[in-house]
């Protein structure tokens, strides 16, 4: 008697789904009969994060309410109806998208499921600055944001921003009416660049490349520094050499790799800066990376850094999303290089190319190999905003 | 001397296999320790099916044996002679299976009714790999499955993930 397959029985069903590693194998493989798609529940899908990113396009002048996601390796983009995400400043972080509108109401916005969550308004946020309330500054105001796990999931999720002038530290959680600040525990001047979530803390670095964590599974919340990315005076070589404003780097992200290790990315060009010596003619433009391997020896609350030129075949993803990376083998992107999209919204805010004026980010975006210091292009298009520009999104699918 | 023992298939073939073989079963060694087994061991396995299943059990009896006897002296070159041997050995059991689905079929429910983890993962692994970039109507045809979704949910599926199935 021939085989019937979809008699199979379901915890064998659910075993094959199991190890489906590609998303779009795994929806094929719902897609066959009732008694598979049965097993082919997005909880059993165990690569959630591991498959290649899409870059959701700036919004196009034709039409409001539809947006592209273009897949970078397929080389196809998909139209999604999105009204919700229409004239708003947007970040993206874990599949979910951050959305401000003219009235500065805050909502996270799930692009699939068309699922949206209120925030409390900007308003709320402690040292609020009603001077500069006019529209077009909430491209300012969040720099980024980062999310601890989709709400889909956990219902006790904390929601990650960078924000403000000088780019203080602010967190919600479900119920609470306002957003809270975060005060560093020493008392230094900071000016944070980035955060990353993993197990339970909340990492982040400054732009004088202090990391420090937030532990959200106690009670002090507050950032206290683990690590200070050596001084100038000690460690000459591996310091990216061109700093631009004092002490302060351009633009620094962080990945956590484990308890022990993290990547700090030092980004390179995103200043305006004159085109030749002398000329009022302004350009931007990332030309290299550096990253750095950070060892947190919790001994002597001391680190090490160290200058590397091999991300045991990962990739990382930076830009108006929170930074993430990806196990090449798995995504099927490149191995060991950055791929960027532009997010330095002073340079793209003002006029920086020669001849025209400002048209927002999406200009500034490449795969960057470690290895070689080369760069190519990763969308070819020309996708830019000033509120919404080509960035990253992570297709969490739950 | 090796024990051994006597499996005899759904259509009464019998097979003697080695204690140790066999053992790798967690339902047949369970039934040897109960003291269930004397004389034949009944299975609810056909012949043919049984076939396979031991020759998965013996080799990878075989490579336990081989590991157990090496010392360390050139170890790492043999273990990785023996890694390309037993991947070769590997790619033909799965080419054999995917050109006859049938048994691959009742191996997966074998593998789950004798309790033999590892076979069961590989063979999960076998049929994963197999659906991997194709379409749900080439995976229907693969498997000789019938489309049992009402235009309806067909349509609804389509919409929810129509992405998923752009080429």
């Amino acid at each position: 008697m021939a085989a019937n397959w979809s008699e199979l029985n379901h915890d064998l069903l659910v075993e094959i789904a199991k190890r489906i590693k590609l998303v779009d194998d795994f929806i094929a493989f719902g897609g066959v009969c009732k008694s598979w798609r049965s097993a082919a529940d997005l909880k059993n899908y165990m690569f959630k994060y591991n498959h290649m990113p899409q870059l959701l396009l700036a919004p196009s002048k034709e039409s409001s309410c539809q947006r592209e996601f273009y897949n970078i390796s397929k080389g196809v983009s998909r139209q999604v109806c999105l009204p919700e995400a229409n004239d708003k400043k947007i970040l993206s972080s874990k599949g979910w998208l951050l959305t401000i509108d003219r009235n500065w109401d805050i909502s996270l916005l799930h692009p699939y499921k068309s699922v949206q969550i209120e925030l409390p308004n900007i308003r709320s946020f402690e040292d609020w600055n009603n001077g500069i309330s006019h529209n077009i500054m909430r491209a300012f105001f969040i720099e980024k944001f980062v999310l601890s796990t989709s709400p889909l999931e956990e219902e006790d999720y904390t929601v990650m921003v960078i924000y403000g002038r000088t780019r203080k530290l602010a967190y919600f959680k479900p119920r609470y009416k306002a957003w809270i600040t975060l005060r560093p525990t020493c008392s230094k001047v900071t000016m944070f660049s980035d955060i990353f979530y993993y197990n339970k803390k909340f990492y982040v670095v400054d732009l004088y490349g202090r990391i420090m964590v937030c532990d959200f599974s106690g009670e002090n919340r507050n950032p206290s520094v683990v690590a200070e990315m050596p001084s100038i005076d000690l460690y000459g070589g591996i310091i990216p050499n061109e700093l631009v404003r004092g002490d302060v780097l351009e633009e620094l992200y962080l990945t956590v790799v484990s308890d022990e290790v993290l990547w700090v990315i030092s980004r390179r060009g995103v200043y305006r800066r004159p085109i030749e010596p002398g000329s009022d003619v302004y350009i931007y433009g990332t030309y290299d990376f550096q990253v750095f391997e950070v060892k947190l020896l919790s001994s002597s609350s001391s680190s090490s850094w160290t200058e590397i030129k091999d991300l045991e075949n990962k990739s990382i993803f930076v830009g108006h999303n929170s930074t993430f990376f990806k196990a090449s083998h798995i995504s099927g992107c490149k191995p060991n290089c950055i791929y960027f999209a532009d997010d330095f919204i002073e340079s793209y805010f003002f006029r920086s190319i020669e001849g025209e004026n400002p048209e927002g980010g999406g200009r500034d975006m490449g795969i960057y190999n470690i290895e070689d210091g080369s760069i190519i292009p990763h969308f070819k298009g020309k996708s830019v905003d000033f509120l919404s520009p080509p960035m990253w999104v992570e297709l969490g699918f739950d | 001397m090796a024990i051994m023992y006597a499996l005899k298939s759904s259509d009464n073939e019998i097979f003697e296999v080695e204690q140790k073989v066999i053992e790798q079963s967690e339902t047949i060694k369970k039934m040897i320790e109960d003291g269930a087994a004397t004389g034949e061991i009944p299975l609810q396995v056909s012949s043919k099916t049984l076939a396979k299943v031991l020759e998965w059990c013996k080799q990878r009896q075989h490579k336990t044996v081989e590991n157990e006897n090496d010392d360390n002296k050139g170890k790492r070159k043999k273990e990785r002679d023996e890694d390309d041997d037993i991947k070769e050995w590997e790619n033909k059991f799965s080419d054999e299976l995917k050109a006859d689905k049938d048994v691959l079929f009742d191996l997966l429910l074998a593998s789950n009714y004798l309790d033999l983890p590892a076979l069961l993962s590989f063979l999960c692994q076998l049929v994963a790999d197999m659906v991997a970039g194709k379409m749900p109507e080439e995976i229907r045809r693969m498997f000789n499955i019938e489309n049992d979704f009402t235009p309806e949910e067909e349509k609804a599926i389509t919409a929810e993930h129509g992405w998923a199935f752009q080429p």
